[in-house]
């Protein structure tokens, strides 16, 4: 079926002339910017995955983000002018990330909000950077996102593994009196490392003991082996830390609980939802996992609850409390520019530096200059019993464990 | 130690699996000459026609997964591999990709890149208990149909008049012709023939890790990749061979590596590989056809 | 074509590459973007070119080198403050950036040139599988040496110095590199070993020596490619040298065509553009004359679609496989092909009857009747003007020096080859350009030349396998029957494995093979070819048995005293035209072989 030497020669040429063609059909796009009038809005600037694997996270954030702008803009907006959301995608390539960072700028971003992940966000953070304009990671759990790694206009609402896991071992000996646990690393990031590093220290600085540790692959179809050997220690341990995320961390609950382990397993906020066991484990127990907040109905604040509410009317049931991040970003720019009386970076940059357990849209944060991660957070420890949400505990870390390795 | 005869168990299991996944790349190539990386996407299909095809009656889930995959991959065959079936194995290869990378993105646009639990064959996730072994129910399954498929595909092969004018084509596909041996039927068959295989590794793979996503058939095909390579490319029990050799060297080192090391577990995995492409080139079971006579 | 514009490839490359920068240097910032990402993929496909397109062996394991490369330069230039904080463990070592780069490079080649002792003695797919598993052993490290690679995290604060005109130089340097390699006799020798290796073996091509070479070639210019990326972007982690990067450059590679320079750089060139393209039409575009609403996600499955369409459309690349030069460039809008002018000369003659003696002449009526035949192979003509005659129980030769074109002339009968013109009778039926299943099935059987018998099967099988066509069982089993009892060798072994038997004894058994399918017409393809003298006359003499059970036979052969000796007719070719024909004895009397071979005077 080949067209032959003869035409397939043209056929190639006109395909790529096709192809110059429309590339240069978007060329020349002007360089927005300009002077902001205090009639223009305010543009807050969403480069995401809009598409690809990370879409799952970055997108529910998105819908976050447009709530709250909605919701301001309800109320009068920022400084009397109206917000304005304005995306680019960057495919879930992390190589992607700075040019739809400078896309969103293109279209005149006074602020960024990226995916929230320190390497496939950190592209458009830096270009934020750059231009001196905040960039916000909704739920990156590397410090690093922050004035280390990227600069000191970016700030992150995540929490740092080490966070996370001082939560989860205080709450495992304290709440439930656990005496022995056991880590079960994916160790394919180095937040989960991070996670299970720290906890096992919190955990045995609190008196607990670790009856043993293994790794595994997020590719992994079966961790069989992992399991065998926690079958055979001596005696099945209180609580498992498994620090990972679906597909693999979905895929180690179903196996540990298919061979009959009855420990508690606990993760973090990766494994909000329900759409990784609905089917394959319906009625999971005693599984937790530490979150930001709780999008199930039940969460300590009444404004998210309030959120969930207008989700659930919207799109249905969020999946994962990232929403509410999406939502809070903004609600944090707002607070910071209006404190500020400026869309101008710096300035809003030591506004936010000033948090201290500031109360934004629902959830509590706190930055410094030199630290944009907040470890203070009340984070709520959410339990999945017999296949339903709610929240078990909320807990702020008491031990806080260095963040940077020169620390 | 009691965990010894447990490793192996586990090792055998995975390695089952492996091979499931290893029978099916295996048969394509030896008609074809092809890597068949779109058999992954096959796999992914066949997961979440299980998903959404709603029935209270696993059989008739099952067979309506089998059905859609064998359909999918006979027309993968006529729209994709026909037209480059005598190209050059790079034209073949980078097309197998590109059927894959369509079929994955396509997935993604239409159901999302956020995995799905999936419940089937639950009955099978209880363990059998003999003494202090605990044998999974699940994993005796996939040993049993791994051992028959492979059993029914080299009668299959070896007995009858179409199995021997699909083996004549895969060590002579022009002289196999000259004789009268309609090429679309071979292939057409050996395609039906791996949907058929994807559709029950589908089957085995939901089961076991209760998940489908788009990007699911990855791992397996690349396990089959590896697996048909070390074992002996064009045959069928080298594939198998090569299967459980992965999986039982996977669950081997998982159980013996230090902690320190165990991130490195498949590092070490792949230097066997290598070590075993070096002492034999030819896999483990050399079938006479990669030979090449001078 | 003059030898120095061979040489302008480069410079036509170079050219393009260059034009197309400079027309995107005018778009926006983040069209500058897609630039240097553009022309780091020129540099990678170049770099995986140079050992898969020279040695045939398909790598994925270049990316790995790319990897090397990256964090070694990014080591190299993290400001001394920062290393202090991020990698303690690291030497205090900062260099300028084309040294970093460079030293990024040397230090893949080097990797390379250690990796390449176990790797390049092997073949194929089960060298690319030892490559894979390179990129994986090189992933797997670098998402767990934190102290050296950052982990999975990986590097950040890399200066990020690599602009559009750096990557720009480094990729003509790139192709400048290719091109100087292509013209070495090690890569000459290397090209040679790609598509046959035994026979490059034979002639005392060391393989091994050759690959390594281009192997080490390719993997610094990888690593050039990831300075300059870990230079561009700042920061990277290692899945940004995996299997996604792999199998886009792979793509790029063979969608270009994979077996030159040019499809390589053409390769990288369309499917940068078209992503880039795609990617502008999703979000919506306007063109003035009508909009395109946004289609988000389009951009993966629409790349997904073209590769596939070049692939169907040109299976050997959008370059065919050729270098571009002035004169394929002046191909592609000229239309005239070589031999054009020849061609229309042909037809304008009258048509000329073949000098065979009338067909009815002693045998049976005509069962075969060729007129006409033309067969091309691209812009060359192998048989022109081709007519013959072949009556029921007659034994015809087609004999001719090599290269005349009786191979083709019986592959366009047999259905392996549609002829550009002219007509086969078979039997009153048509059947040029019919597919070879539906021709055996008229009553042609062909025995092609290297007899082709299937070794993996048994001799049973094999002949089991020339009973295809028949329906009729018992009429199959009397057939092999009497097959059985021409070639007896066969009874003996027909139990084993077809491989056992010599090359006389697989001969025998191709005929016999192919007679069970109860051919009205029998061809037969130089069947002497590589056999001992022994066998030869073993073989002629069961050939004239066979002519006496009454089976029609077109003979092909090189030998040509031996087939005028048993033929009926013979007809003689050469460059793909009938120059004489005739009996036994016409032939042996009144002309002179060698003229009529090789065309010379004796």
């Amino acid at each position: 079926m080949t067209l032959g030497r003869k035409h397939g020669k043209r056929v190639s040429l006109v395909l790529l002339a096709v192809a110059l063609a429309l590339a240069a059909a978007g060329c020349g796009g002007d360089d927005g910017g300009g002077e902001a009038s205090s009639e223009e809005p305010v543009t807050i600037g969403s480069a995401i995955a809009m598409t690809g694997g990370l879409s799952s996270f970055d997108k529910p954030a998105l819908d976050g983000t447009r709530i709250a702008i909605e919701e301001i803009n309800a109320a009068g907006g920022i400084m009397g002018r109206q917000v304005k959301s304005v995306t680019a995608d960057t495919k879930s390539d992390i190589n992607q990330g700075a040019r739809a960072g400078q896309e969103v700028i293109q279209k005149g971003a006074d602020a960024m909000i990226t995916t929230l992940d320190f390497n496939y966000g950190g592209g458009a953070a830096r270009e934020a950077q750059k231009k001196g304009i905040i960039a916000i990671a909704p739920g990156a759990g590397s410090p690093k996102y922050g004035v280390q790694g990227i600069g000191d206009m970016a700030y992150t609402l995540g929490i740092a593994a080490q966070t996370d896991a001082a939560v989860a071992a205080e709450w495992g000996i304290e709440d439930k009196k656990f005496k022995t646990a056991y880590l079960l690393l994916d160790d394919i990031t180095d937040y989960d490392k991070e996670q299970c590093s720290a906890f096992k220290q919190v955990w045995t600085e609190m008196g607990g003991t670790i009856l043993g540790e293994d790794t595994f692959k997020n590719s992994d179809p079966s961790v069989a082996a992992q399991v065998t050997r926690i079958k055979g220690l001596d005696q099945e341990p209180d609580l498992i830390m498994l620090c990972s995320f679906p597909p693999g961390g979905a895929v180690a609950v179903k196996q540990l609980r298919d061979a009959g382990v009855k420990s508690a397993i606990i993760s973090n906020g990766a494994m909000d939802g329900d759409y990784w066991y609905k089917d394959s484990v319906p009625n999971l127990s005693d599984m937790f996992y530490t979150a930001s907040a709780s999008v199930w109905g039940d969460d300590p604040s009444k404004q998210i609850n309030d959120f969930v509410k207008k989700v659930k009317a919207k799109s249905g049931q969020p999946q994962a409390y990232f929403t509410v991040l999406g939502y809070v970003a903004v609600y944090a720019l707002k607070t910071a520019m209006e404190r500020a009386d400026s869309t101008e970076g710096a300035k809003v940059r030591d506004e936010m530096d000033k948090f201290d357990k500031e109360n934004v849209g629902g959830i509590e944060l706190t930055f410094t200059p030199d630290l944009h991660i907040d470890t203070k957070r009340e984070e709520r420890v959410m339990e999945v019993n017999n296949g339903k949400h709610r929240v078990a505990a909320v807990r702020a870390a008491e031990h806080q464990l260095p963040l940077f390795e020169n620390q | 130690m009691k965990e010894v005869v447990q490793y192996i168990i586990d090792g055998a299991a995975l390695g089952s699996l492996y091979a499931l996944f290893a029978l099916g790349i295996g048969l394509i190539f030896g008609i074809m000459n092809l890597i068949n990386f779109a058999h992954g996407e096959l796999i992914m299909v066949g997961g979440y026609v299980l998903v959404y095809v709603s029935s209270p009656a696993t059989p008739i889930r099952v067979l309506v997964m089998l059905l859609a995959v064998v359909v999918l991959a006979l027309a993968m065959e006529r729209a994709a591999f026909r037209p480059v079936r005598h190209a050059r194995a790079d034209t073949l290869l980078v097309t197998s990709f590109a059927v894959s990378f369509f079929l994955q993105s396509l997935a993604i646009v239409t159901v999302g890149a956020l995995p799905k639990s999936a419940g089937i064959l639950s009955g099978l996730n209880e363990s059998f208990q003999i003494g202090d072994y605990a044998i999974r129910k699940l994993d005796v399954f996939t040993v049993a149909v791994t051992a028959v498929l492979l059993v029914a595909l080299v009668a299959f092969l070896g007995r009858t008049p179409l199995g021997v004018q699909m083996r004549a084509a895969a060590e002579d596909f022009r002289m196999a012709r000259a004789l009268g041996v309609r090429a679309n039927t071979v292939v057409a068959t050996a395609f039906a023939l791996s949907g058929f295989l994807a559709g029950v590794a589908a089957l085995i793979l939901v089961a076991q890790t209760g998940l489908v996503s788009p990007t699911m058939g990855l791992a397996p095909v690349l396990a089959a990749f590896i697996a048909t390579i070390i074992g002996g490319l064009g045959s069928l029990s080298g594939a198998v061979l090569g299967g459980y050799l992965l999986g039982s060297l996977t669950v081997a080192l998982q159980a013996m590596l230090p902690l320190s090391l165990r991130p490195y577990r498949d590092a070490f995995v792949f230097a066997a590989v290598v070590l075993v492409l070096i002492l034999r080139p030819q896999g483990l079971i050399s079938s006479r056809a990669t030979v090449e006579r001078v | 074509m003059t030898s120095y514009q061979r040489h302008l490839t480069p410079v036509i490359l170079g050219a393009l590459v260059v034009v197309v920068t400079v027309l995107g240097s005018f778009g926006s910032a983040v069209l500058q973007t897609t630039l240097v990402t553009m022309l780091i993929d020129v540099i990678l496909v170049v770099g995986l070119y140079v050992f898969v397109g020279n040695s045939g062996v398909f790598s994925f394991g270049q990316i790995g080198f790319m990897a090397i490369g990256a964090y070694t330069a990014a080591n190299l230039r993290i400001p001394s403050v920062t290393k202090a904080a991020l990698f303690p463990s690291m030497p205090d070592l900062e260099l300028p950036s084309t040294l970093a780069t460079l030293v990024g490079g040397g230090a893949a080649a080097a990797i390379a040139l250690v990796i390449a002792i176990p790797l390049m003695r092997l073949s194929g797919l089960v060298a690319s599988l030892g490559t894979f598993a390179f990129l994986n052993i090189v992933f797997i490290v670098a998402s767990n040496l934190d102290e050296v690679t950052g982990g999975s995290t990986g590097i950040a604060a890399v200066p990020a110095t690599t602009t559009r005109n750096t990557a720009l130089i480094w990729a003509l340097v790139a192709i400048a590199l290719a091109w100087a390699f292509q013209q070495t006799r090690i890569c000459l020798c290397l090209r040679g070993s790609r598509e046959d290796e035994a026979a490059a073996r034979a002639v005392g091509i060391g393989i091994t020596s050759e690959r390594t070479a281009a192997y080490v070639l390719s993997a610094f210019i990888n690593g050039i490619a990831g300075g300059l990326f870990a230079q561009f972007y700042g920061t990277f982690n290692p899945s940004a040298f995996f299997i996604d990067v792999t199998f886009l450059t792979v793509a790029m590679l063979v969608v270009g065509g994979v077996l030159s320079l040019s499809g390589a750089v053409v390769g990288a060139l369309f499917i940068s553009l078209l992503t880039e393209a795609l990617r502008r039409v999703e979000t919506g575009v306007d063109l003035g004359v009508f909009s395109l609403p946004e289609l988000i996600g389009l951009q993966q499955v629409a790349i997904a679609i073209a590769m596939l369409l070049v692939l169907l459309l040109r299976p050997r690349g959008l370059t065919g496989g050729d270098e571009i030069t002035p004169a394929w460039l002046r191909a592609l809008w000229r239309r005239p092909r070589p031999g054009a002018i020849l061609e229309a000369a042909w037809k304008r003659r009258p048509a000329r009857p073949a000098e065979a003696a009338p067909a009815t002449d002693g045998a049976g009526a005509a069962i075969l009747a060729v007129r006409d035949l033309m067969v091309r192979y691209g812009n060359l003509t192998a048989v022109q003007g081709v007519s013959l005659d072949v009556a029921e129980g007659e034994l015809v030769g087609l004999i001719g020096p090599n290269g005349a074109g009786k191979s083709t002339t019986l592959a366009a009968i047999a259905g392996f080859l549609a002829p550009a013109s002219g007509s086969i009778e078979f039997r009153g039926v048509r059947v040029a350009g019919e597919p070879p299943e539906k021709i055996v099935r008229r009553g042609i059987a062909v025995v092609p030349e290297g007899r082709h018998i299937f070794g993996t099967l048994s001799v049973a099988e094999n002949l089991q396998l020339g009973s295809t066509p028949v329906a009729d069982r018992a009429a199959a089993a009397e057939t092999l029957e009497g097959v059985l009892e021409l070639f007896p060798i066969l009874r003996t072994y027909y139990r084993s494995s077809a491989a056992k038997l010599s090359g006389g004894e697989q001969q025998q058994l191709a005929i016999a093979r192919a007679l069970l399918s109860r051919p009205r017409l029998l061809l037969l393809d130089e069947p002497s070819l590589g056999l001992a003298p022994l066998m030869v006359d073993v073989l002629f003499d069961k050939l004239a048995l066979l002519k006496q059970t009454g089976t029609t036979i077109l003979l092909v052969e090189q030998n040509a005293v031996a087939t005028v000796e048993i033929a009926d007719r013979t007809y003689v070719l050469r460059t793909g035209r009938i120059v004489t024909s005739g009996t036994r004895e016409k032939l042996l009397e009144t002309t002179d072989f060698a003229a009529a071979y090789l065309g010379v005077r004796a």
